[in-house]
């Protein structure tokens, strides 16, 4: 553990204590007014973190409390101070308090009182009232909620926090059916959840993740490309939750059947032959037999089945496992086939460290439509991750270098991404990378900034993803 | 759990009484529903009416007193500090449930639908009944869809999360971007990157009114698609291709444990996709070995094996819910048929449609069990509760009824009062009448509903009257001797005047109602024909020896008005001349049934 970790653990035990004091100070301002002595203990408490911590200033960051920069972390005898103190944040429209080393306990004491004891009209007017009780304070201040950046940036480390969390789910599960042949889903689905919610909201900051590869965790990483892709496309098909939420898991557990193939044959790093190629090929059956032996006749494990057997058949059925007659694929099935091989072509692999620009990938698997892919669902995949897919390195014809960080959602703008600037135009890196959408024009109407080319990043030795987290 | 205080300082409450007593009304009444819905199947009228009345509730407190945050304790539901509800169950309770799945509030906000509040009930309802082990309440209310009840949960934090690095460097430096700026403005840009995409490029991606529909198509079908018959299709193309054939006899034996797990659940519809795909696999897995083979043989023989009979009935009575009873159905427990019908619509979970949709599975999966034991048949599918279940066990069994009919015979011997029901009805559309002399101790049966499915036996087997169905012409149920009686009248079975004759001089026969006398006099003359002419002249004479036991007439002229109609069902010249020589009987009634019958049979 690092020195910043650990000072950090410290910075967030403080801050569950502030909270737990300032939740008791406000019931007790509430039920007993000033003059109690259940003040006295809970008040010193406080001047302790203060004091401690160098002066304090506790704040909710989108319904999430901070001690500083520090996100703290409840344990849950202490959710309902947590939920306390969230509520009188919010019935008063105050967003933090920030408290100075040197500050009186009595100034502390007045404002609870007045915080304790009052039921405002609005939010506004209770800020405003509580406002007039440390306006000469020079030690305590108040602060209104923060407003739409940060959520921006605290959206960002969500989305974050998902794609981490998923990874961990994936690699979870994959463990237990190889050591223990059980399939624990429901933290699955409840990371599957809150992906969901994320990406209908907002898929931006899901999809620029999918740039994340590993090669030592090849599956992993690509199990969670393919799902975010695999549910981006269907929210831009409109799939209600019920069935994003069948499709997310069909994806994210599509290469389950890899948990039996061996390792050295998974990571090898040449040519397979001819038997290798046949274990690889058995994955999409050793999927259905694991699912079906651990989960039975489970709905939602069958719905998975279904994504891990289709999803190399292609939708002329010249895939594989090749079957005596067709196959009608299912709509999960030619997804995920979709965005299996997007995300496996764009990614460096063991055996091919070279992988594919976003938009050569593109170019292939168009020409594949109608027979590997379904012509119609393609163009659906190409809107959705964009002409210019999300990762894509370009050069601006301002000289600048940006990356793709979110299609243009009018597909006749498809060629008119949002980037994020990476270099200016003497081809000096930015060090905070900026936002753009290339569909803005100037006064006189044209383009402010149009491509020039597409740049190889992985020849070029650019990592994308660094500019997505 | 909440922040304990010490015990004076939780007695003022920090909400406005009054909220806090509604909430509290709210949540008693929100308990009190969750038990009702737990209780009955959501088409029975109690759960329907709870449902709405929670709904109202809930829309009235919201548009009272708004918003309503329900924090969850471990054992209890609070508003803010105020307790609305404790659990009776430290370990059972709502609300114990809610916080061992990392529930920690629940917010119903004011713009909460009636109909989304009923949906957020019925979840919190069914949460913790039959769910899946992949579900907790955390994840049912996300998928009930509820944009107004907001759910806070704790995270499961057991799995570490690792930190996120970029693909290439795990060193944190920032990509070469300068180096590779000079670069690429020194090298021109190869061919092949040029910028192609254009407008007209693009609209290549633009769908069209027919992709739109096709697309459309495309996620209705895959919105209806049934798991089950999913999973049966994909592990019956997994076996097609299955090289390895200790790989397919495994597979294959989990195929066939879940169709017994699909029976049981009384889900046919997949039951019958799974037999379908064994007639499949014979059908397309050309190259079986031996072992292959046998495994294949010994399933599909298996199919109709008790166990496997056995496992289906108990999935149809799942899914049909309690269904009507039996002698219920039948009006011979005493139930009234209103009072069967009501009882059906109270326990069956299922509307009309998905029951006939169920039934007709029943008939479809049944129909390809050619080698089930139609004693099985009939023996298992008579327990079932529900009549259409049992008639179609019923009906398979005499689709694969032999000529062999000793195993059905064999079950008119036993206990069971519904599987000699269920094989009499078999019997009748198989047996011979050579065998009717082993019905003949099933006329004396205790069981009104067995002999009356034997005389209808009886007579659909002998194609009308048959020796064995004299008993019934003096059955204690009135309704088998009517029926029997009208057979005998239909068929002019005259082998019956002896047993009528021995009726009318039977004690019982006194207690019969009038009009069912007057009929079995009119059947015996029918059947007796002239030789019973001077049986009924001495009745019309007052001559009433041999009538009702023996003894006299129950009243004056009664013998003498069935004698009547005994001689105007023999309908010929001695009748007739027997009726005018009665015509001076000292009864006034007796007369004028008398000049009725000459009528009659002039006409």
């Amino acid at each position: 553990m690092s020195d910043n970790d650990a000072s950090d653990k410290v910075t967030a035990a403080r801050g569950a204590e502030l909270i737990q004091q300032f939740f008791a100070l406000l019931r007790i301002a509430r039920m007993y007014g000033a003059n109690n002595e259940a003040w006295t203990p809970a008040l010193a408490k406080v001047h302790k973190v203060v004091t401690e911590e160098g002066g304090a200033v506790l704040r909710l960051h989108d319904k999430l409390p901070y001690l500083g920069d520090v996100r703290i972390r409840m344990e849950r005898e202490g959710y309902a101070a947590q939920e306390g103190l969230l509520e009188a944040f919010a019935s008063h429209n105050v967003g933090g308090i920030e408290i100075d080393v040197g500050y009186d306990d009595e100034e502390l004491k007045t404002l609870l009182t007045a915080w304790g004891s009052s039921t405002p009209e609005t939010p506004e007017g209770g800020f405003d009232f509580l406002d007039e009780f440390i306006i000469t304070s020079d030690f305590i201040r108040l602060t209104r909620p923060m407003t739409a950046a940060p959520t921006d940036e605290n959206q960002r480390e969500m989305s974050k926090a998902i794609y981490a969390r998923t990874l961990s789910v994936v690699e979870d599960v994959m463990d237990s059916v190889k050591i223990s042949q059980t399939l624990p889903l429901k933290r699955a689905k409840r990371v599957m959840h809150r992906m969901i919610d994320d990406l209908l909201a907002d898929p931006t900051n899901l999809m620029g993740l999918t740039n994340l590869r590993c090669y030592d965790e090849y599956t992993f990483h690509h199990s969670v490309n393919v799902c975010v892709l695999s549910l981006s496309l269907g929210r831009r098909l409109g799939l209600p939750r019920p069935m994003l939420e069948q499709l997310g898991m069909s994806s994210l557990f599509h290469d389950i059947g890899k948990s039996r193939v061996p390792i050295e044959v998974l990571n090898k790093p040449g040519e397979f032959n001819e038997e290798e190629w046949d274990i690889i090929r058995a994955h999409p059956v050793y999927g259905v037999k694991t699912l079906v032996k651990i989960k039975g006749a489970d709905e939602l494990a069958s719905r998975v089945m279904t994504g891990s057997f289709e999803h190399h058949m292609n939708y002329d059925n010249s895939g594989y496992p090749k079957l005596p007659k067709p196959r009608s694929l299912s709509l999960y099935g030619r997804m995920i086939s979709l965005c299996d091989c997007y995300d496996a072509m764009t990614s460096a692999r063991v055996y091919n460290r070279t992988p594919f620009t976003p938009e050569r990938a593109l170019k292939f698997m168009l020409s594949k439509a109608g027979k590997a892919f379904d012509p119609v669902l393609i163009k659906v995949f190409v809107n959705t991750v964009g002409i210019f897919p999300v990762g894509t390195l370009l050069l601006l014809d301002t000289g600048e270098m940006a990356v793709v960080s979110k299609a243009n959602d009018d597909p006749v703008l498809g060629d008119r991404p949002e980037v994020r600037v990476i270099s200016d135009k003497h081809g000096k890196p930015l060090a905070d990378p900026v936002d753009l959408a290339l569909d803005e024009k100037t006064a006189g109407g044209t383009y402010q900034r149009n491509i020039k080319r597409i740049l190889d990043a992985a020849e070029l030795g650019i990592d994308v993803s660094y500019y997505f987290l | 759990m909440t922040t304990p205080l010490s015990p004076d300082q939780q007695t003022e409450p920090m909400v406005e009484p009054e909220t806090a007593q509604a909430a509290r009304d709210l949540v008693g009444v929100l308990i009190r529903t969750i038990k009702q819905l737990r209780l009955y199947d959501e088409h029975n009228a109690i759960y329907v009416k709870a449902l709405a009345d929670i709904g109202a509730r809930f829309r009235a407190y919201l548009d009272e007193f708004g918003e309503l945050p329900l924090t969850i304790g471990r054992n209890s539901i609070l508003i803010q500090d105020e307790t609305l509800y404790t659990d009776d169950d430290p370990k059972e309770g709502l609300s114990f449930r809610l916080f061992s799945d990392g529930v920690r509030k629940i917010t119903f906000k004011v713009s909460l639908p009636e109909e989304e509040a009923q949906r957020a009930v019925q979840v919190l309802a069914r949460g913790g009944v039959g769910r899946s082990v992949d579900d907790d309440f955390v994840t049912l209310l996300w998928n009930a869809g509820l944009t107004a009840v907001e759910v806070t949960a704790v995270d499961d934090d057991s799995l570490p999360v690792q930190e996120l690095t970029p693909t290439m460097k795990k060193d944190g430096k920032p990509p070469p971007v300068e180096q590779v700026m000079q670069q690429v403005q020194v090298e021109p840009p190869p061919e092949q990157q040029k910028v192609e995409y254009g407008i007209e490029v693009l609209s290549t991606f633009s769908l069209t009114e027919k992709d739109s529909a096709y697309l459309s198509e495309l996620v209705q079908w895959e919105a209806t698609v049934n798991p089950g018959k999913e999973l049966s299709t994909i592990l019956v193309d997994v076996m097609l291709v299955e090289k390895d054939e200790q790989e397919f006899l495994d597979t294959f034996g989990r195929y066939m444990a879940l169709l017994t797990e699909f029976l049981s659940q009384g889900r046919l519809e997949v039951a019958v996709a799974q037999t379908r795909g064994l007639s499949r696999l014979a059908a397309e897995r050309t190259d079986m070995t031996q072992s292959m083979r046998e495994a294949l043989l010994s399933a599909v023989t298996a199919l109709g094996s008790p166990s496997n009979l056995n496992a289906l009935k108990a999935g149809l009575e799942s899914r049909l819910g309690e269904g009507e009873d039996d002698d219920a159905a039948e009006g011979e427990d005493g139930t009234t048929p209103e009072q069967a019908k009501e009882e059906e619509a109270v326990t069956t979970p299922l509307t009309e449609e998905e029951r006939q949709q169920i039934l007709a599975d029943l008939t479809a999966y049944l129909g390809q069990l050619r080698s089930a034991d139609p004693q099985q048949l009939v023996r298992i599918g008579a327990g079932s509760r529900h009549k259409a279940v049992r008639d179609a066990f019923c009906a398979q069994a005499i689709r694969v009824c032999s000529d062999d009919r000793s195993g059905i015979l064999d079950l008119l011997l036993e206990r069971d009062n519904k599987v000699v029901r269920a094989a009499l009805m078999v019997l009748a559309r198989v047996a011979q009448p050579s065998e009717l002399t082993r019905f003949a101790h099933v006329g004396t049966h205790p069981d009104v509903g067995i002999r009356r499915q034997a005389m209808k036996a009886i007579c659909q087997i002998a194609g009308g009257a048959h020796i064995q169905m004299l008993p019934y012409l003096s059955d204690a149920d009135p309704r088998i001797r009517h029926e029997a009686l009208t057979v005998v009248t239909d068929a002019r079975f005259s082998e019956a005047a002896d047993t009528l004759h021995d009726i009318i001089a039977s004690p019982a026969f006194a207690t019969w109602d009038a009009g069912e006398r007057r009929e079995l006099c009119t059947t015996l003359g029918l059947v007796g024909g002239d030789r019973m002419v001077e049986y009924f002249r001495g009745a019309l004479e007052q001559k009433k020896s041999g009538w009702f036991g023996g003894g006299g007439a129950k009243d004056d002229d009664s013998a003498a008005l069935y004698a009547v109609a005994g001689l105007k069902g023999v309908g010929s010249a001695a009748a007739r001349q027997a009726l005018e020589g009665g015509k001076q009987h000292p009864s006034q009634r007796v007369r004028t049934a008398i000049d009725k019958a000459l009528r009659d049979m002039k006409g």
